[in-house]
């Protein structure tokens, strides 16, 4: 009993260092608002603001925001995954391939989506595959380098284990490479997943700017717009919220798993 | 737990230490640089648009340098996006522009710090389409049509709506500014576009097959002019004796264009980029004045629209309601 009460405590004591200073810059926030210290329009109160996100999530139109955000990049993070299959698995088969798209990807990874856009909005227009091209173009360069420096880097005796006995491609993948490469394939998808959903918000705020409904970087771009700032910062918010979940609740699991499986290393 | 405290604010000092420093040296370097400039400024925003076809007059006529006392430097900067302007003035980092009256509106029931000095021009808007398919506003149903400004975007589905019982969706509705509406309507990335005649003149000179297939000038007259003229509230209560040679600057190019439509269209023609016939038939359409009016009608159109979501406030309630010039029944 003791010991589990004193591990409850310490996990408490935990939790408010953690909040404590968060707690403390929303008091002094909540208070130089009030007594108008900041001009309400720019800064709006800690309270006025979790008021309104509140009442947005279950009368207004945040919660169809952010269905419609999450909705485009999971259809952007299933055609980033697809697409980086097919140039995983082409440079595994053709080593002439792997260099020249190597070559590629470095140069293209270090173009920001935003320089690209005036390009995709020619090739795409103004909806919702534009987005799902500049989330792709934000993902595929960086995952499949993940992935390819991590087959690069699995010891040799894999590889001459699968050649002494004459495995197929299909059975390398399956039996050898995606085992070994758990560890990249997990990394690669958490820097993706950031990638991608910081992508997406721009892309949305960036269409919103240029009048394309949809999304919360819309509804962020649509009430900036209408000078309603506490929803603004409602949507930020709801932005950072959601980021944070995904990587608590999956990617933080997932690498509990892994270190239990052994296949991460302290 | 008061080890633990200790060990938290301790991890802080060197980070606070640092900060201080840096707040005492900009403070510093503050205060040394406004010694040396003892000069008034004040930031008028313009663009070269209809929207913005007064304050461009007041600009190239020189005429805030010539009613402003000597202690005041004029700086001009362009802004083509109405919320980026909008943004500008209410931080007193421009002084003067001219915003959407909707916009003005719904920022000021945001407590946006917005004074509104003068009425800003209107203008004729059409619906002009690129694709050869739609031939009338009829043919709109289930397309992308773009506009600027929320105006226009009300005018559009009201108009629909009435005459030819197409309500219009958000996912049809595209809001941009000049620039973008013309780009995306000459590249076909949108069906129709809602257009002044100057937009729709520069989108010409691009897609000759460019048509109006509808006006919506009868709409727009009931909403009246579509922008007006805002100051910076912080801005002219420091400096109150500055109104009044502003409002002489503006009112003088309101009767220089009302006087001489013409003249001010040739003048205006090569900044805009448009035939001056075209700039001048905007003046005589609609006459620039300088009172305002039509607050309350607008304000209630944006309510019962959604735009706003409570009452807004009448027009008598706003701030500096006093030196607004106004209509004789407002």
């Amino acid at each position: 009993m003791k010991a589990s009460q004193r591990k409850q405590n310490n996990k408490l004591v935990s939790i408010l260092k953690h909040l404590t200073p968060f707690l403390i810059i929303i008091a002094f926030w909540e208070c130089a608002s009030r007594l108008g210290w900041v001009p309400k329009f720019i800064l709006p109160s800690p309270s006025t603001i979790i008021v309104t996100l509140l009442r947005e999530l279950f009368t207004g139109t945040l919660f169809f925001s952010i269905m419609r955000s999450l909705l485009i990049l999971i259809l952007s993070l299933i055609v980033d995954l697809i697409v980086s299959l097919i140039i995983i698995l082409a440079c595994i088969r053709f080593q002439s391939f792997k260099h020249f798209y190597k070559t590629i990807a470095t140069m293209m990874n270090s173009i920001p989506s935003m320089a690209l856009l005036p390009l995709i909005i020619m090739w795409f227009g103004i909806g919702d595959s534009a987005i799902v091209a500049l989330v792709t173009h934000s993902v595929v360069w960086t995952f499949t380098i993940y992935i390819l420096d991590g087959i690069n880097s699995l010891p040799k005796i894999y590889q001459e284990f699968a050649d002494n006995i004459n495995l197929d491609l299909k059975s390398r993948i399956k039996d050898i490479y995606i085992p070994a490469l758990l560890p990249n394939i997990t990394a690669g998808l958490k820097v993706v997943w950031g990638r991608a959903w910081r992508s997406l918000i721009g892309a949305e705020v960036a269409f919103g700017a240029i009048g394309a409904a949809g999304g919360l970087g819309y509804y962020i771009n649509i009430n900036r717009y209408n000078g309603d700032m506490p929803k603004v910062f409602a949507g930020i918010i709801i932005i950072a919220t959601i980021g944070l979940i995904v990587d608590l609740a999956i990617f933080n699991n997932i690498e509990k798993k892994m270190k239990k499986w052994g296949t991460l290393h302290e | 737990m008061p080890e633990q405290s200790t060990k938290i604010i301790n991890s802080f000092k060197p980070f606070v230490a640092v900060l201080l420093v840096l707040a005492i040296v900009a403070v510093g370097a503050f205060f040394i640089f406004n010694k040396h400039n003892n000069k008034r400024k004040l930031t008028a925003i313009y663009e070269y648009s209809q929207a913005c076809s007064v304050i461009s007059l007041v600009k190239e006529n020189h005429l805030l340098e010539k009613y402003l006392p000597d202690d005041v430097t004029v700086e001009w900067t362009m802004m083509d996006s109405g919320s980026d302007r909008r943004d500008a003035i209410a931080t007193d980092r421009a002084q003067i522009g001219v915003i959407e009256n909707l916009k003005v509106i719904t920022s000021l029931e945001n407590d946006y710090p917005l004074r509104i000095l003068a009425n800003g021009p209107a203008s004729y808007r059409g619906i002009y389409t690129a694709n050869s398919d739609i031939n009338s506003a009829a043919d709109l149903k289930d397309k992308k049509i773009a506009y600027q400004g929320t105006g226009a975007g009300l005018t559009l589905k009201k108009d629909l709506a009435e005459n030819y019982h197409i309500n219009l969706t958000d996912n049809q509705l595209l809001s941009l500014n000049e620039q973008q509406l013309i780009d995306l309507i000459t590249q076909n990335q949108v069906d129709a576009a809602v257009m002044t005649r100057v937009m729709a003149s520069k989108a010409l000179q691009i897609r000759p097959e460019i048509k109006m297939i509808h006006s919506l000038t009868e709409e727009t007259a009931k909403i009246g002019a579509t922008y007006w003229f805002i100051g910076s509230v912080s801005y002219f209560d420091q400096n109150p004796d500055l109104l009044e040679p502003v409002m002489k600057a503006y009112t003088e190019a309101i009767e220089t264009i009302n006087n001489d439509p013409k003249a001010v269209a040739e003048q205006l023609a090569p900044l805009f980029e448009v035939d001056a016939e075209i700039i001048e038939q905007e003046f005589l359409d609609f006459a620039p004045i300088v009172e305002v009016y039509g607050y309350d009608e607008i304000a209630e159109m944006l309510y019962e629209n959604g735009e706003l979501e409570k009452t807004p406030k009448k027009f008598s309630e706003i701030p500096y309601y006093e030196s607004i010039p106004k209509k004789a029944e407002q």
